[in-house]
């Protein structure tokens, strides 16, 4: 025979808590359900209900304010899926504290982990002063509603109903069958709740007519009076269980995806490329692609994603690094290559363009000729000028900088593929009429990126 | 040329956290710690492992301390808005000594800020996340791969030390991917020693305490909760004595309360990770961490090709400060300069009571990672 409570227990309750009288009922239930003390994790929360650690001998876990469920669940889980163990999990929580941590419990209902919670309710916050809770009954004093309350109390046990919990019944502290009504609720395997009627002696009964016809008109408005059993569920497995039967161990992980570098490429400075488009255009998908193929050959690279955090739709940016020489400082200021494909590109582009305007560097743009228009406005609110405005010739986008940035406008009829001008100039119009998120532009990217990979004279299959 | 691989920070610390043998990751998606959740959800499945997405932060946190009393390597991710929901039971875990990695992966604040922009703006705010003015440790990455090793650090030390620890990384390093020899990760993973919290040993017959310890700064033997074995775990944040019981004013309770900052605070030296390169006569220092201290080295090289000598401190952990580190680091210089990306130098201001008598040069952005030039510039 085990012991679950230290001997001659000094409750540590106002006189006529409930709360005695759960603490009791609880070490009769342990003792008929004969698990040893150690093997039981007794979770308790804040409040009153808080005080019961120093009682018991199985396993305690004080906790923080309505947390216990969660603590109790990781705990739990942690228990049966890591370690096969099967160790009772009780959480001893008060009404304060089913409402500051709701969430727990109806996560925990839904997810049907295996633990028993002890709900106190006595319709108040007991340790702060019988201030009103989310549980306190329509028209009950409290120190905070002396007029009576306001609103009705949450109906606890049907919201947990309505989160799947498998077992739910409600108790009074004083029946007679209480430990074995606690029992029940341990013994089920799967999430439990057993709400417990009780009676905040400090508070409840001093500013309330508490008679049992009193008790019983409150637990009317509760929830029509429905006590003992209200859900008792055999259809649901366990979390662990589940969880069990989807992932073993035998899983095997997806293979390391290696590159193989096989070629040496010398750059001879550091190559900062920008591709800027629209979700839905492969930007970044091509990026990758790309610098795996600079890997190939021997090159060291850094990319980094950008996009709105709507990720299907606006932008999609992606800025590349490659280099021979190890990247350490990887921002990109003024881009060597700016890549634009879409309306959406331009604008979240915008500060490449200012840093190449104001920048003495020599940069490359390719633009989609869908943009062309925009971006002859673009040039014209500040100032600036394509020249000659007819595509085809090398020009200067900056007048007043002759030779920092070239662009020349080629363009071709076929839809969605690149044709490569063949001067140097390097401005270049890629020619797609397609507009909005269509399959064909995913391969927009990719066409871009194969000028830039032609320049600098990758090998690329 | 080695085998490469492409890899985000975020694939380094979810593999260097199976590596050190997490079991259990309890997490809530957020931009930029997205990233580390997907990946250590696939990865911790595919081994018969635990990870469960949770309703919020808090959950998380709370799953975390539960499956770590059990005995699991814990661990979540998250960023500073979710970080801050966090903050009460990363206290918790820390006055219950229990052992527990935290991922902070840095994003544009205050509040929701930007999602999508990385920055170092919560430095200030990691150092005291806690109430009673207690530090936790605080690892920070420096680069893609050093994620790998810090990220084994960071566990290693809260196992050691039984207590939450908290991984300060950011969007520029976790989520940007860049390639990495094999073998380099390799060499790293052969290196690397795996640390364990120091169990309660079963045959052990002298009376068992939760917080046992002889000397303020030493750890208590861990034991799981739910064993059935003979000794159990009396748990509890409130003040305690060394058996857990929750007390008041008894001498036992403050030696507990003065232990809990001791065994962090007297054992900094043994866990605390830098890396310091000085040069006789450098007259500069440059202090730097996560993805500033790339700007640094960038920018050490280029000081060096100009015939300058710089003393280059690099710290893997920001708290508690390695002051020891730092007094060497700036021995004989007149300057020390401090890139960061914040408004405020918030590292520089938390630690230049150490640097009195030198000129602290700031060298500072919003958002953007700092360009070596201005390091540079500050070093001359």
């Amino acid at each position: 025979m085990y012991k679950y409570m230290v001997d001659l227990p000094e409750f540590p309750y106002c006189n006529g808590c409930g709360h005695t009288w759960i603490n009791k009922s609880l070490g009769q239930a342990l003792e008929l359900l004969g698990e040893k003390p150690t093997k039981i994790n007794l979770v308790t929360d804040i409040g009153c209900v808080g005080l019961v650690d120093k009682l018991f001998l199985t396993n305690t876990i004080h906790t923080t304010h309505g947390r216990s469920t969660a603590v109790a669940t990781g705990m739990q889980l942690a228990d049966t899926i890591l370690f096969d163990n099967d160790a009772k999990h009780i959480v001893m929580i008060g009404d304060g504290g089913s409402t500051i941590g709701l969430l727990h419990l109806v996560e925990a209902a839904k997810i049907n982990c295996d633990i028993t919670v002890i709900l106190h309710n006595n319709f108040v916050y007991g340790m702060t002063g019988g201030q009103n809770s989310g549980l306190t009954p329509e028209h009950f004093r409290t120190a905070t509603t002396m007029e009576g309350n306001l609103s009705p109390s949450l109906q606890i046990a049907k919201l947990l109903e309505a989160a799947h919990a498998p077992y739910i019944s409600r108790k009074l502290a004083t029946d007679r069958d209480l430990d074995q009504a606690i029992l029940e609720a341990i013994k089920y395997p799967g999430f439990a709740l057993i709400e417990i009627i009780e009676l905040c002696t400090a508070y409840a009964t001093k500013w309330n007519p508490m008679s049992k016809t009193d008790v019983a008109e409150i637990l009317e408005r509760i929830d029509s009076g429905v006590m003992g059993e209200i859900v008792k569920r055999d259809d649901r497995k366990t979390y662990s269980q589940n969880y069990k039967a989807v992932y073993q161990a035998s899983q095997t992980e997806a293979p390391r995806k290696t590159i193989k570098v096989n070629a040496s490429h010398k750059l001879d400075k550091a190559i900062s490329i920008v591709v800027s488009g629209s979700a839905g255009e492969g930007v970044q998908f091509a990026s990758k692609q790309f610098i795996v193929q600079a890997v190939e050959q021997g090159l060291n690279v850094v990319q980094k994603n950008d996009n709105p955090v709507t990720i299907s739709t606006g932008f999609s940016l992606t800025e590349i690094k490659i280099s021979s020489a190890e990247i350490l400082y990887s921002a990109i200021t003024v881009p060597d290559y700016l890549l634009i494909s879409s309306a959406d590109g331009l604008t979240r582009a915008a500060n490449y363009l200012e840093n190449i305007i104001n920048s003495n560097q020599e940069s490359i743009l390719i633009l989609d000729s869908n943009l062309t228009e925009l971006f002859d406005t673009y040039l014209k609110q500040r100032g600036l000028n394509r020249h000659p405005a007819k595509p085809r010739f090398a020009s200067d986008v900056d007048a007043k900088k002759v030779g920092t940035v070239r662009c020349t406008s080629s363009v071709s009829k076929d839809k969605g593929n690149f044709r490569r001008n063949s001067n140097k100039d390097q401005f270049q119009i890629i020619s797609d009429d397609y507009r909005g998120m269509n399959k064909d532009r995913r391969s927009i990217s990719i066409e871009m990126l194969k000028v830039v990979n032609q320049r600098i004279g990758l090998a690329i299959s | 040329m080695s085998k490469q691989e492409i890899l985000t920070g975020a694939e380094l610390i979810s593999r260097a956290a199976m590596d050190s043998g997490v079991d259990f990751f309890a997490g809530y998606p957020i931009t930029p710690a997205s990233s580390i959740y997907s990946s250590m959800l696939s990865k911790l499945q595919a081994q018969g492992k635990l990870a469960i997405g949770t309703s919020d932060e808090i959950s998380a946190i709370c799953m975390c301390i539960g499956a770590s009393m059990r005995g699991a390597k814990a661990m979540t991710a998250s960023s500073a808005p979710g970080i801050s929901l966090m903050v009460e039971n990363i206290g918790y875990a820390f006055a219950t000594e229990t052992p527990l990695l935290i991922v902070h992966g840095q994003r544009l604040g205050p509040s929701t800020g930007a999602a999508t922009q990385s920055a170092e703006g919560d430095i200030s705010f990691v150092q005291h996340l806690i109430s009673g003015g207690y530090e936790i440790p605080v690892f920070a990455p420096s680069s893609i791969l050093n994620c790998y090793e810090t990220t084994i650090n960071a566990i290693n030390c809260s196992e050691k030390y039984r207590c939450p620890v908290i991984l300060l990384t950011e969007k520029d390093i976790i989520m940007s991917s860049t390639n990495i020899s094999v073998n380099t990760l390799d060499e790293i993973k052969a290196k690397s020693i795996i640390v364990n919290r120091k169990q309660r040993s079963p045959d052990n017959d002298q009376s068992f305490k939760t917080y046992d310890f002889n000397r303020l700064e030493e750890v208590p033997e861990f034991l799981a909760t739910g064993l059935g074995l003979e000794d159990r775990v009396v748990a509890t944040a409130s003040t305690h004595d060394k058996a857990g019981r929750l007390l008041k004013n008894s001498a036992e309770v403050f030696e507990v309360i003065e232990h809990l900052a001791a065994k962090i605070q007297t054992n900094k030296k043994h866990f605390s990770s830098y890396k310091l390169d000085k040069e006789s006569g450098a007259t500069v220092a440059i202090i730097s961490f996560l993805a500033s201290d790339l700007s640094a080295r960038e920018a050490v090289i280029q000081l060096q090709k100009d015939g300058h000598k710089i003393n280059h401190l690099t710290l893997f952990s920001l708290f508690p400060v390695a002051d020891f580190a730092i007094k060497e680091a700036i021995k004989g210089c007149s300057k020390v300069v401090i890139p960061e990306v914040n408004m405020q130098g918030q590292y520089a201001e938390i630690i230049r009571p150490l640097l009195e008598g030198k000129e602290l040069i700031k060298v500072n952005s919003l958002a953007d990672l700092i360009e070596p030039e201005r390091i540079i510039e500050g070093c001359k």
